[in-house]
């Protein structure tokens, strides 16, 4: 981003150009960041107790992926269906999903 | 003046057609406020064509009702579903939904209603007694007081960063990053756009604002299958209403945060492009730094729900005391209120109170009688409100996910204003999970451009810096976030030390400095007053140190 900031146009009128307060930005979030990761080097951390991606319990996650799952589904046909439709689908497909689906429901 | 006001308040009072046209703004108002994506600003504009064939008090008595319920309309869906209905309610949620969860939402919705009764009662009694006087007050500001008093709003990061100051100040800068996105404003120079034309309009902010707070929040609340099945509140079976009496009896003994917070709202409300965004989250810092229950913030804590409500209904009559004395329009609210009295062939400016005393004091009678209007209101419709807190949340979590979805795209009708608010939401998601505060993210939205617009236009004026320190306001301001900014430290550190006794006599000499170079006797006495209080406080905690030593 930092790097895109140097690439924006100067239409060459007085006063501050149009890169600079994006530039002011990207700098002191990319000092943050560096300070962020050296206060995560510096804090000691319990290699046994430290948690790794393969330890990540993905499954604490699946009603969230669901709705993001049926929400891009409902964005990407939102041009064929219209807002109507595609949202009546949208709301009873993420009920089903995340409610719960049995035959026994629907008798 | 008295026979004015009270020929201007039998105009609005006895006249039973206006009554029933303000009756029908307040609650159009109260609905625009609520739905997320539906701004007071468009319930205002819609209403403009209705009023065309309305006299010209009868019109402004309609619009003043839709921005009154508007204010407080809000607080509905933000307590209630987490979702801040208009910008001016962002703060509300802090601690309003938090309430509404541990149980007590009829006291949440309670305190919401009567401090923006309460803020607007006070703001309305100042706009009828003080408006040319302070009216004035907004055309000292000139970019680098603007600027600077930005700069102190993002101080609030600090604050808002609950503990964690770095990821704090990361998410602010994101938020500021975030609006640097698309055509700036000053050279519309096109940024960070990689080719495609959606960005040119860089992120609107209510898709930003609901993505982040809204569907972060409702991913998070079905995340557990079980939490997902419950309903919001645990006691679904019992019948929920509203707590007016224990909301008042609260609100009273907080009397000292209430007209805090009005006065902040008012003092935005004055400035032009400042409002309410910026007001309720003022307020709500100012209210958590002066508590003595800091740790509850965020908690439900009751001061946490008083600030911003009673700050955003005073920020209405702030913008009006601007808009009636000066003839500036102090947003976009007003500006089309001042379009409408020129449909009207009435040319507001500075001359208007003289020049037609009855209609401006009828605007000052209409906001005070909206404001009965909206508690009547807002006191019914909450009832009906509070049902949603009996229906399971991942039912609710699918309606209103669909329903942000529809109210984004009403905004501009624009598909890519969704897509927006989804990727902000998986933002605004992640975040939260790798503990990064969101708030600070949405005040580095909400205030980004003002900033940039400011300092451009500071820098396009005079290539002198030393102006945002030789500027009384500006200078003010400064020293105001760096009081914000060493506040929590004089948090932390131990009563009796050094560093705890110099913090408040020092913070106020420091902004006496500034108030001494206003050029104005009030202003200079009250500058006077708090040096004596600093060095009041010096000599108190010298006392006691010798006292402590012997």
């Amino acid at each position: 981003m930092i790097n895109s900031s140097y690439y924006i146009e100067d239409p060459g009128y007085q006063g501050m150009k149009a890169s600079y307060w994006p530039r002011i930005i990207l700098w002191l979030l990319s000092i943050m960041s560096l300070v962020m990761l050296v206060k995560s080097f510096a804090n000691k951390v319990d290699s046994i107790n430290a948690g790794s991606f393969s330890q990540i319990n993905y499954m604490q996650f699946k009603n969230a992926l669901i709705c993001f799952g049926m929400f891009i589904i409902f964005l990407t046909f939102l041009e064929y269906l219209g807002m109507l439709l595609g949202g009546i689908l949208f709301v009873f497909g993420l009920l089903t999903f995340l409610g719960g689906f049995s035959i026994k429901k629907i008798n | 003046m008295i026979d004015v006001i009270l020929q201007a308040f039998a105009s609005i009072v006895f006249d039973p057609v206006t009554l029933g046209l303000m009756l029908v703004g307040t609650l159009a108002g109260i609905l625009a406020g609520a739905i997320p994506g539906f701004t007071i600003a468009m319930g205002v504009i819609l209403t403009l064509p209705f009023t065309f064939g309305m006299t010209a008090i009868q019109g402004l008595a309609t619009m003043l009702g839709v921005f009154v319920g508007g204010f407080s309309g809000g607080l509905m869906s933000c307590m209630l579903t987490g979702i801040p209905g208009t910008p001016s309610s962002v703060a509300t949620t802090f601690d309003g939904f938090p309430l509404v969860r541990s149980g007590k939402p009829g006291l949440a919705l309670g305190l919401g209603l009567w401090s923006s009764f309460f803020g607007g009662m006070i703001s309305a009694v100042i706009l009828v007694a003080l408006a040319p006087q302070l009216a004035f007050l907004g055309l000292e500001f000139g970019p680098w007081d603007y600027f600077s008093l930005i700069i102190f709003a993002l101080t609030i990061t600090v604050s808002l960063s609950g503990g964690n100051i770095v990821k704090g100040l990361i998410a602010g800068l994101l938020g500021l990053f975030a609006a640097t996105v698309g055509e700036d404003e000053i050279n519309g120079v096109a940024r960070f756009t990689f080719g495609f034309d959606e960005f040119k309009q860089g992120f609107a902010f209510l898709p930003v604002l609901i993505g982040l707070f809204a569907f972060s929040q409702l991913l998070t609340d079905v995340e557990d299958d079980k939490r997902a099945k419950s309903p919001l509140m645990e006691k679904s079976g019992t019948l929920v209403r509203v707590e007016h009496r224990q909301a008042i009896a609260i609100i009273l003994t907080r009397w000292i945060n209430l007209f805090r917070s009005s006065f902040i709202g008012i003092f935005t409300g004055i400035l032009p492009a400042a409002g309410g965004s910026i007001s309720n989250i003022l307020a709500y810092d100012q209210a958590k730094k002066a508590s003595k229950n800091r740790s509850n913030f965020g908690k439900g804590e009751y001061d946490g729900i008083v600030a911003p409500e009673a700050a955003n209904n005073a920020t209405a009559g702030g913008a009006l005391i601007m808009m009636m004395a000066l003839g500036i329009p102090g947003d976009i609210v007003t500006a089309v209120m001042l379009g409408a009295l020129m449909i009207h062939n009435i040319i507001p400016g500075p001359t208007f109170i003289q020049d037609e005393p009855l209609l401006a004091y009828g605007v000052f009678i209409a906001f005070f009688v909206a404001h009965f209007f909206m508690v009547g209101l807002q006191a019914f419709s909450l009832r009906i409100f509070l049902l949603v807190t009996k229906i399971p949340m991942y039912v609710l979590a699918s309606v209103i996910l669909a329903y942000c979805a529809i109210g984004v795209f009403a905004l501009h009708n624009v598909v890519f204003d969704i897509w927006v608010m989804f990727f902000f939401g998986v933002i605004g998601y992640f975040m939260k999970k790798l503990g990064f505060p969101l708030a600070p993210m949405i005040l580095g939205v909400v205030l980004g451009k003002l900033a940039e617009l400011n300092l451009a236009r500071a820098t396009g004026i005079s290539d002198d810096l030393l102006l945002f320190f030789l500027r009384p306001w500006s200078l003010f301001f400064l020293i105001m976030a760096v009081i914000s900014v060493i506040f929590p430290f004089y948090q932390d550190a131990k009563k009796g030390s050094k560093f705890s006794n110099i913090y408040v006599p020092a913070s106020v000499f420091a902004l006496a400095i500034p108030l001494l170079f206003m050029e104005s006797i009030t202003r200079l006495i009250i500058a006077l007053i708090m040096i004596g209080i600093s060095f009041y406080f010096v000599y108190k905690s010298f006392i006691t140190n010798k006292a402590l030593i012997n």
